[in-house]
């Protein structure tokens, strides 16, 4: 067609790249329109928050903390409202064990009065730029650390099959052992746990006493798992089959055991093993499990062939992100609710 | 113990669990997808291009999932754009296919990743995309892989014999009568059709790796064209059953098993035809520019 003239070459490689491009800014057009039909996250949720675009300055000159991920940063919002704008890093809805950061999230860390982050890897993508933040002098704040963590157990464990019980470790995490399990945020025990060195950590950074706001926020806590715990109390045999390892302390709080999980990993960022689903569907039957408690990271093809095969019912939970909620005691109220209503079937 | 009781852990496996059984049907009606459409891909020196196709799908497929949409109608507008795209730059433009390719190739794949990163959702997650979802599979997966496999088996039935002329040389294919520019398309159709059958189960990057490894074993050991395809065919379903059970006794992912074993096979197959052929003197025919 083309051969021997020379001229068509550039007209057509050109106009390649002029199609090419445009298709470029379609799809990331259509990217992110859908982030701006996101429920609320944190940035909509403080009223003048406008720090995550940083061609405008906040309307309220208020210093910013930045949070790594948002059921955390809602738990952080409650603490500072009114002396601090919250800036969630981890879009709500993303995987936090996914995320990598853009160069913007970066100079945002590295700008934060405080940076409030999860650690022992749940984060594994913003790690390395938390670590700088903190040698170039940001203060970084790791949740784990105030924590009394449990192990990661194997909870597909051939051989401790049944036995499976999470021991309680005590002691405070200062190297970020992976061996631990990230997931302290679904307890609202362990919150509580942590609020007392986080209020302090913020109320040192930003110059104002956060008591009263922390006993605010403790007595909240405290309301909420007493909710729970008698609302799980009704449950003789609570056992929990997940998507992947995530329940752990949420199970150690309300009398729970995860007998199995379809992506026996803490992390997502895995494929599934034909002998985990395998185990997974014989624990299902020989437990006489009737629901599954897959969430939004392991694969829902997956968890459906599971159910399909054993019989069991699916109910979705959100262990990873806020999902419409504004604040951490509606979330965890709402996982708890959402438990509790798929194991009366 | 009888030698049936030894073989237990083989068998067995497939035997009790039907999901196991199902993935296995996938990921054979893969291989033979890939076995019929591999095959003319490395032998007309296409594996590249494929590599291509397969990454350049993901930029369609992700934003198809953001859209709420069967991640399928995307990866086709996506291997459409990269098909258009490499067969414009490869035949227009002066730089060396490879150049070109791995171009597109890259900027497809970050394209991709770009997308996936700002997504507000899990679903759009780029390992789902990578990796796939063998172990998830129900029956209509299935049928549609067999709708698939009648499709690209079509193709190649009817551009058999302009295939085989364009991997030995291009100005063959023409003197006999063949639209090398149609075939040539014919051919990356059938290439993108493989990979957007098989990517919702497998994932991109088990459809290219059944794709290459097994036609490669295939090209090393048979020098008839049917011969190639049926060994590329008995590799990749080799590879899939040893890579399912891997997954299923040493509690590993399951697709990255099979993609594997499929180029752990082509190792095997390598060293133990090198020796034999003298090394380079079997030379796979390659795609030479033989523009006039």
């Amino acid at each position: 067609m083309a051969d021997g003239s020379c001229n068509p070459i550039t007209v057509r490689v050109s106009r390649f790249m002029a199609v090419a491009s445009i298709v470029a800014l379609v799809v990331l057009g259509a990217s992110c329109s859908s982030n701006d039909a996101l429920p609320a996250n944190e940035t909509t949720l403080s009223a003048n928050n406008n720090a995550a675009s940083t061609t405008v300055a906040p309307v309220a000159d208020l210093p910013d903390v930045v949070v790594t991920y948002s059921v955390l940063a809602a738990l952080v919002s409650d603490l500072v409202k009114g002396v601090a704008d919250v800036i969630t890093l981890i879009p709500d809805g993303q995987d936090p064990h996914t995320f990598e950061p853009s160069a913007k999230d970066i100079a945002t860390l590295n700008d934060a009065a405080l940076v409030v982050a999860n650690g022992l890897g749940l984060e594994v993508g913003i790690d390395g730029a938390l670590a700088n933040a903190a040698e170039s002098g940001t203060e970084v704040f790791f949740v784990a650390d105030h924590v009394t963590l449990i192990d990661l157990v194997d909870v597909n464990d051939h051989a401790h099959h049944g036995h499976a019980h999470p021991g309680a470790d005590s002691g405070h995490a200062n190297d970020h052992e992976h061996s631990k399990d990230p997931h302290v945020w679904l307890s609202p025990e362990s919150m509580r746990e942590a609020l007392p060195a986080l209020a302090k950590a913020a109320g040192d950074a930003l110059g104002e006493d956060l008591s009263s706001a922390a006993a605010r926020l403790d007595a909240d806590l405290r309301e909420v798992d007493a909710e729970l715990s008698a609302t799980f109390s009704e449950f003789e045999n609570c056992e929990l089959v997940t998507g992947h390892n995530e329940l752990g302390y949420f199970a150690q709080q309300y009398g729970c055991e995860v007998i199995a999980a379809i992506l026996p990993s803490a992390s997502t960022s895995a494929e599934e093993s034909a002998g985990a689903v395998e185990f997974v569907i014989d624990v299902v039957r020989t437990h006489g499990t009737d629901v599954i408690f897959p969430s939004l990271g392991s694969s829902m093809a997956v968890a459906k062939r599971v159910a399909e095969t054993t019989g069991a019912r699916i109910v979705e939970v959100n262990t990873h992100y806020l999902d419409g909620v504004t604040t951490y005691v509606d979330f965890i109220e709402s996982l708890g609710n959402t438990i509790a209503a798929g194991l009366r079937g | 113990m009888t030698r049936l009781a030894l073989l237990e852990p083989i068998w067995q496996p497939y035997a009790d669990n039907e999901f196991l059984r199902d993935a296995l049907a996938a990921s054979v009606l893969v291989s033979l997808i890939c076995a019929i459409a591999g095959t003319y891909v490395v032998l007309r020196g296409l594996s590249f291009i494929g590599d291509a196709l397969a990454h350049g799908v993901i930029p369609g497929i992700a934003v198809s999932l953001l859209l709420g949409v069967p991640g399928f109608i995307g990866a086709i507008v996506g291997a459409g754009i990269m098909m258009w795209g490499v067969s414009s730059i490869t035949s227009r433009t002066r730089l060396s296919s490879d150049t070109a390719v791995g171009l597109l190739f890259v900027g497809m794949l970050s394209l991709g990743v770009i997308i996936t990163s700002r997504s507000a959702t899990f679903v759009g997650d780029i390992t789902r995309i990578l990796f796939g979802e063998l172990l998830g599979v129900n029956k209509a997966d299935l049928a549609w892989q067999v709708v698939v496999l009648l499709a690209v088996a079509a193709i190649a039935l009817v551009g058999h014999r302009p295939f085989v002329l364009m991997s030995l040389d291009d100005g063959l294919a023409r003197t006999s009568g063949f639209s090398v520019k149609w075939f040539h398309g014919a051919m990356l159709v059938m290439v993108a059709l493989a990979i957007v059958g098989s990517f919702q189960l497998v994932g991109t990057l088990l459809v290219l790796g059944l794709l290459i490894a097994p036609a490669a074993s295939g090209a090393l050991v048979a020098r008839r064209v049917s011969s190639m395809m049926g060994v590329a065919a008995l590799c990749g379903v080799a590879a899939s059953y040893v890579g399912l059970l891997i997954s299923y006794h040493f509690d590993v992912s399951a697709g990255a098993s099979v993609v594997f074993t499929a180029v752990y096979i082509f190792i095997m197959v390598a060293v133990l035809t090198i020796p034999k052929r003298q090394r380079g003197h079997h030379e796979l025919p390659h795609q030479h520019e033989h523009r006039h």
